[in-house]
Parts: C-alpha cells; structure tokens; sequence
C-alpha cells in the first residue's frame, strides 16, 4: 500500500512540472484520446433469454510531451463501463504514466507504469480505433472477466522495458525485454483490501520478433511467480503453501501477412503452472485467428476464429470427524466463437463496427458435464478525440 | 442451425457488396514522384527502405541528430497513391500505422498539408522536413531525394 502511494506520488509529481509549463504556453503537451460506446444483444440458445445492453465501454485521455529530442513523458487515463463513482459503476484508473529515452531504433528504455510487450495485440488490446472488433478476441476483451480471467492470460503491467528493432536488409527483428510485479486480485473484502495486489511477486517477460514488409511473426513468455486466490489459500490450511508463490509460465506466438486486400492475423498463448504438486493441474490455451478483407480503404470485413480451453482444478471441503477433508478434482473449460464483423471508417476519426458471433462453452468434471450456446451481436463507435 | 446459415448469409453477401464495391471504384497514378527535402537534410538520396522507416516512424532522426519532420498530403490524388503504393502500402494501412503510433505513445503522424503548392513551401522553411510531389512541381527551394515512376512510365521509357 505504501509503495503504491509512493508510485502514485511519484507519478504525480512527474506530471505536475509539465501540466504547470503547459499552462504558461510554451508546452508541446499534447492531449487526445478516444471513446468507444456499444451496444450488445446476447441471446442463450436454450432458455431464449436475451440480455440488451448499451454501454460506453471505454474512454481514454492520453497526455503527451516530448522533453528534448529523446525523451517523451506519456500518461494514460482509462475509465471502463458507464464510470461513475456516485452509482459505483465501471472503474477509472492509470493505466500508464512513463518516460521513454528514445536513444536509437535499435534501443528504446521506458521507465514508468506500462503495457508490456506480448503477443501482437497486448500493447494495442484497449486502443479500439485500432481495432475492427467491438469485442476483442477473448482473452483480450476485459468486460468479459466474469467469463474468464483474462488477467492470468497476459502480463498486465510492467515497470521498465527495454525495446527496439535490428534492421537486417528487407527485414527487422524486434525485441523487447522487461521486468514488473506479479499481480494478484483480490475482489473478495473478507480476505483484506480488495484489488490488484502488486507487492506479491516478480514477473520478467520478453519478445522476439520478425518483421518484413507485410509479413511479421513473434515468439512471447513472461515468468512470474503466481498466489492463488486467498479464498483458497484459506480453506486449504495446512496445505495452503502449495498455492503460494506458484511458478507460471506464459508462452505466446503472434503472425501476421497481408497481401493485397487481405490480411491474417493469428496469436495463440499457453500458460502453466506448476503446482508442486501432482494432483493438481492447470493448463490453459488460447488460440485466434482473423482474415480481414478490405475492399475499399475505409471497409474492412473480417471471420474471426478464437478458441479457449482450460484445465482447471476445483476442490471440495467436507468436514469429517478428524477435522476438514478436500478433494479436488479436475475441470476443463471449452470455449469457442465463430463470427464476423465489419468496421467502416466514416472519416479519420470515427469507426463503425458490427460484430456477430455464436459462441459454444462447454465446463466438465467427473460429475458434471454442461454445455450452452449463445449468439452474441454487437455494434460500436469508436472516436478519436 | 438456422441462426448459424443467417449468420453465414450475412457475411457472405457483406463479402459480395464489397467486392463489387473494389470493382467499381476507379484507380488512377501519377506518372512520377519526386521525394523532397528541406535544403539542412545530410543525405542527397534515400532509397525505398529508408523512406519506408521514415514514414512509418521507425526512423525518428537524420544522420545528424535532427528530427525529421515527415510531411504528407491529406488528400487522396494521384501522387499519394504512386508513392505509397511505392512503399508498398495503401494509404488507409499507412493511416492505421500512424493511429497505432499515435495512441502508443510512440510518434505523432505526419504534417497533412492540403496542396503540393503547401508541400513545397512548408517542406522549404521547416529544417530536417521531408515530403513527396509530383515531378512537374519542383522547383529550387528544395532537395530532391528520389524521383519514383510508375510502372506504365518504365514501361514507356524501355520501349
């Protein structure tokens, strides 16, 4: 909690010098940003039940300045889902405030609170002007956590990276190196502050990758050391140390080609831990793949493949005569989505998107085997600001 | 199922309207381009590779430590297209790469001028600027770097 004040304050006072300078005038701070608003119809194929929502998914205000020739200070204000602090909806925070010394191509250094490198689409998950999807491919789509948890599929934060590219004739190797804390959430009160626990644990995380003309291709993974939820650390007891400090490895692969009208672009990510512990087993996989078709410049029409499976643990407690007995059990979790959408650049600034997409979930474990079908459609506005 | 071939149709006649849309819409190229400079830039050519760097913001300085200051046209002509489509690109995939730069954090897009008149004049006063006309605007108040042609004037000229 202190050092979290202290970041903050840091982060604060790093600002405060240029937003002063700004005002006297002779500033390049610049401010811009975007909103994306939605609107979702989700219907369950079984039940019929259908849930309508609008909502104004994202906004973000970026401040920007460049001190000197190398050096560009960057924070970024993120407000999700209808914010508003009197009602208690959505949620406002920084999601990044850092310095970057541009020193060559070949090595850039940002310092601050970032996005790390991972994948393709990590850096640029939240930036919808960018993208032609209303709802990101799975892992990527932070309004979809009660699905699935998409903060054990991605390094969410990191604090010094190192990056560039190394040109070599027609083509470029990026790297990118960085180091940050292992975040842990806490959303439960009974367990203390509620949150994202950043003191536990440290991640360290790198990409190589490949770039030539309109072919790019990367390999990703992130080590960090990994606290189950204190829920389970609770009712485990005795044994709560096999679920502590657990180590995790995240291993990603992102390609992508266009030629002509078309574009592919494909990432799949694995995550493991290993829990010290034969019985138990975790193993997650994600796997997506777009083809994008643009037959004018401001059109683009895509099919959209995302696949998730899961092997899971659960455990159950039963009170006995000689105290608490668990058992756990496996679970596997299946999810697939098939769909397509359009998103049209009406200028510059605006985009238009429609997405339709049947989604399959399947959960099973040794006693129980569900499976459900929805349709999901979708439409977006993204604006830059 | 049938939610299934809707969705299906929709997609496939979306994919329709837009290929039919590709067909009708009319393609036009200058004959030549000429990639200018401010009169303070260290080089005298650069070739295709480096402008490529340069316009999409992976190369940020000259040789001399100066910004470069990349200029392009904000409307679609005939000159835009020969030059980005030299670069390999289209100028929609050059806009999306700039965005991306932009809300990264990593570099700001181009100075969009309306006219190659406005091209001229500012890619003449600005230090480190970079910009591209057609070849039948230049004039001594800047460095040319590279003249590009189009494929049916190589043509021409072989025969």
């Amino acid at each position: 909690m202190h050092s979290q004040l202290l970041r903050l304050g840091l982060g604060i006072s790093l600002l405060l010098p240029a937003v002063a300078r700004a005002q006297i005038g002779d500033s390049n701070l610049r401010m811009f940003g975007y909103f994306q608003t939605s609107y979702l119809h989700a219907k369950d194929a079984e039940s019929d039940r259908v849930q309508k929502s609008f909502s104004m998914q994202q906004l973000n205000m970026f401040l920007q300045r460049d001190l000197g020739s190398k050096a560009t200070a960057f924070a970024n204000f993120e407000v999700l889902n209808n914010f508003s602090s009197g009602k208690q909806w959505g949620s406002f925070s920084i999601e990044e405030a850092w310095l970057r010394w541009h020193f060559d191509p070949r090595l850039n250094l940002r310092v601050g609170l970032q996005t790390p490198t991972f994948n393709y689409l990590n850096d640029i998950k939240n930036r919808t002007p960018l993208l032609a999807y209303v709802i990101r491919p799975l892992v990527y789509e932070s309004s979809f956590n009660e699905i699935i948890r998409v903060e054990e599929y991605l390094p969410a934060r990191a604090y010094i990276q190192a990056y560039g590219y190394i040109p070599k004739g027609v083509a470029k190797f990026d790297y990118a190196v960085y180091l940050g804390n292992s975040p842990n959430i806490n959303s439960n009160q009974e367990y203390g502050q509620t949150g994202v626990d950043t003191t536990a644990s440290f991640l360290v995380g790198s990409r190589v990758g490949l770039r030539a003309g309109e072919f790019g291709l990367g390999v990703s993974a992130t080590y960090d050391r990994y606290d189950f939820p204190k829920e389970i650390n609770s009712l485990i007891g005795e044994d709560k140390q096999k679920f502590l400090q657990v180590p995790r490895v995240r291993l990603g692969g992102d390609f992508r080609y266009s030629l002509r009208n078309f574009s592919l672009e494909s990432e799949f990510i694995r995550v493991n831990y290993d829990e010290n512990d034969s019985d138990l087993s975790v193993d997650l996989r994600f796997y997506y793949a777009t083809l994008f078709y643009e037959p004018i410049s401001a059109l683009k029409l895509y099919a959209s493949y995302w696949y998730v499976k899961e092997e899971q643990f659960g455990f159950e407690e039963e009170i006995g005569l000689n105290g608490a007995y668990r058992s756990y059990y496996d679970v596997d979790y299946f999810f697939r989505a098939i769909g397509g959408g359009a998103s049209l650049n009406l200028d510059d600034n605006i985009v238009i998107k429609l997405q339709a997409a049947p989604v399959r979930q399947e959960v099973e474990t040794p006693t129980i085997h569900n499976e459900s079908d929805q349709y999901y459609f979708a439409m977006g506005l993204s604006v830059v600001l | 199922m049938t939610r299934l071939r809707w969705t299906g149709r929709i997609l496939a006649a979306g994919l329709g309207l837009g290929i039919l849309l590709a067909l009708l819409v009319p393609r036009a190229f200058a004959d030549s381009v000429a990639v200018i400079a401010n009169k303070s830039v260290p080089v005298d050519a650069v070739d295709k590779m480096q402008l490529l760097d340069i316009y999409s913001g992976d190369l940020r300085n000259w040789s001399n430590g100066r910004p470069i200051v990349v200029h392009d046209l904000k409307i679609n002509n005939e000159t835009k297209e020969l030059f980005y489509r030299h670069l390999g690109k289209t100028p929609s995939r050059m806009k999306s790469l700039w965005l991306k730069k932009l809300l990264s954090g990593e570099g700001a897009p181009p100075e969009a001028v309306e006219t190659e008149h406005e091209m001229i004049e500012r890619v003449a006063k600005t230090p480190g600027a970079i910009g591209f006309i057609s070849v039948d605007s230049i004039n001594d108040t800047v460095k040319t770097l590279a003249i590009i042609e189009s494929d049916e004037k190589k043509k021409t000229a072989e025969r």
